[in-house]
């Protein structure tokens, strides 16, 4: 064993574990969007430029969620719990979409639950400071409630948007594509990110590969034998201009396999 | 958009929005010189395999606190697994099941029978023994700048210190370690002095 190397079986079953941890925080992969924090003041405005190309329907990639404000953002100052009241949501609304400033450091809840937790490093900063968060609009909610300690001071930006999941691709080859959701279903064709950073899609069948267990016992064995990554092609969404490889995770590494597929084309 | 994606930044901003895919090329990108800095503070490979893991699952659920450096995020990664080297068995609680339960490869062969390697071993170890000789702060200096080739700008940025501060303190930090060294007969110094780089980096 080469000492300054990483042991691959090691490495790859880490590798697998990260990157089933960040896939958590995806919305695709919540329906309850917990909350989304974004690190440095260049990236949250990065971030809030993704939010308004979004809204206007750029790079949407099918299948995923297209968030459109319905009306204009109330920012308001608050200390301790408090209700923020946005007044009637209009025709169409599904979520509440809210930006959360701390200017204290604390403990700040959502009305879902969900929670932000600030430090004193983070209360000083206008970058560290803010946490994103949408949630589902309730039948007849006008308002959200953050509670807080007493003392604790925070601002909140709030408005009312519109989600909508984008319906799925199809190319000429009549293969669906784009990001897989509880609506939608797996596409053919699912999005991901080459290893040399381009955006494209790989087959579902070629990331979910292999043979589907036939007992229990099988599956056990297939999710505690270690099976390493593998490279598979990532295509533009015509599914035959390859623009680079994806490395599907292996077995054995957090991931189970897939419980369904969808049936070939044609 | 560009090819702002390709970046690291990109990589790390689509990371933030939970694409797992984007972390991945991340840790492909960074992982061996976390590793490598871990084993130099640490001297023992399973330790430094797990102070690297530990670093990247730090990573990830600090995310909201990492500070990007011109461009990367190595830095910040550098400095956590300083910090997770230093107090090695605490930082890696938090994650010990999840370490212990990734598979490794079983070492078979007798670390004693290599002499060659042993050797190695004492070496590094030195090394790792003279480097807890400095504080955190100096410590963090001295990997970004003496061994991973950082300029003083970077690391006093990612450290949040005035480069003058991060000057100063890296000359005394480079004397207290050779000194650490040279009081070990044993041992050839393997810090020989390092053109440091300062200013910005474009």
């Amino acid at each position: 064993m080469n000492q300054f190397h990483v042991d691959d079986l090691f490495s790859d079953a880490l590798r697998a574990e990260l990157v089933s941890q960040v896939k958590k925080e995806s919305p695709a992969a919540k329906r309850t969007r917990t909350r989304l924090w974004l690190g440095t003041g260049a990236l949250a405005g990065a971030g809030l430029l993704g939010v308004g190309a979004a809204a206007a329907g750029l790079f949407v990639i099918p299948g995923g969620e297209k968030v459109t404000p319905l009306a204009s953002p109330v920012t308001t100052t608050y200390t301790g719990t408090a209700t923020v009241e946005l007044g009637a949501p209009p025709e169409g609304t599904t979520g509440i979409q809210m930006e959360l400033r701390c200017l204290t450091p604390g403990w700040f809840e959502f009305p879902d639950g969900a929670a932000a937790s600030c430090s004193e490093e983070d209360a000083a900063s206008d970058r560290l400071g803010w946490s994103g968060y949408t949630i589902s609009l309730v039948p007849g909610q006008d308002s959200v409630t953050i509670k807080t300690d007493p003392e604790a001071r925070w601002q909140l930006t709030a408005e009312y948007v519109k989600q909508e999941r984008t319906p799925l691709g199809v190319n000429a080859k009549g293969e669906t594509y784009g990001v897989e959701s509880q609506e939608s279903g797996t596409p053919d064709l699912i999005a991901v990110m080459a290893t040399n950073g381009q955006s494209g899609y790989a087959y579902a069948s070629d990331l979910h590969g292999g043979p589907m267990p036939s007992s229990p016992e099988d599956a056990v064995k297939n999710f505690s034998t270690p099976r390493p990554p593998r490279e598979i092609p990532v295509f533009e969404s015509d599914g035959e201009t390859e623009i680079g490889v994806f490395m599907a995770a292996g077995s054995g590494g957090g991931i189970p396999s897939y419980p369904t597929r969808s049936a070939p084309p044609g | 958009m560009g090819n702002k994606g390709d970046s690291e930044e990109g990589l790390w901003h689509r990371s933030l929005l939970g694409q797992g895919d984007a972390f991945g090329a991340l840790y492909d990108r960074h992982r061996d010189r976390v590793f490598r800095h871990a084993y130099r503070l640490c001297g023992n490979h399973h330790d430094a395999e797990d102070i690297m893991a530990a670093s990247f699952l730090e990573l990830w659920r600090r995310r909201r606190k990492v500070r990007v450096v011109e461009g990367s995020i190595l830095p910040w990664l550098l400095v956590t697994t300083t910090n997770m080297a230093r107090n090695c068995t605490r930082s890696t609680l938090r994650y010990q099941r999840l370490l212990s339960a990734l598979p490794r490869t079983e070492d078979l062969s007798d670390p004693t029978a290599d002499s060659y390697r042993s050797y190695q071993d004492t070496l590094d170890q030195d090394l790792a023994r003279a480097l807890t000789t400095l504080a955190a702060e100096d410590l963090h200096l001295v990997a970004l700048v003496v061994f991973e080739e950082y300029t003083i700008a970077a690391a006093a940025a990612v450290l949040g210190l005035s480069p003058a501060a991060a000057k100063s303190r890296i000359h005394r930090a480079r004397q207290r370690v050779r000194a650490a060294l040279d009081g070990d007969a044993s041992t050839n110094p393997p810090t020989a002095p390092t053109p440091v780089l300062e200013g910005e980096r474009t």
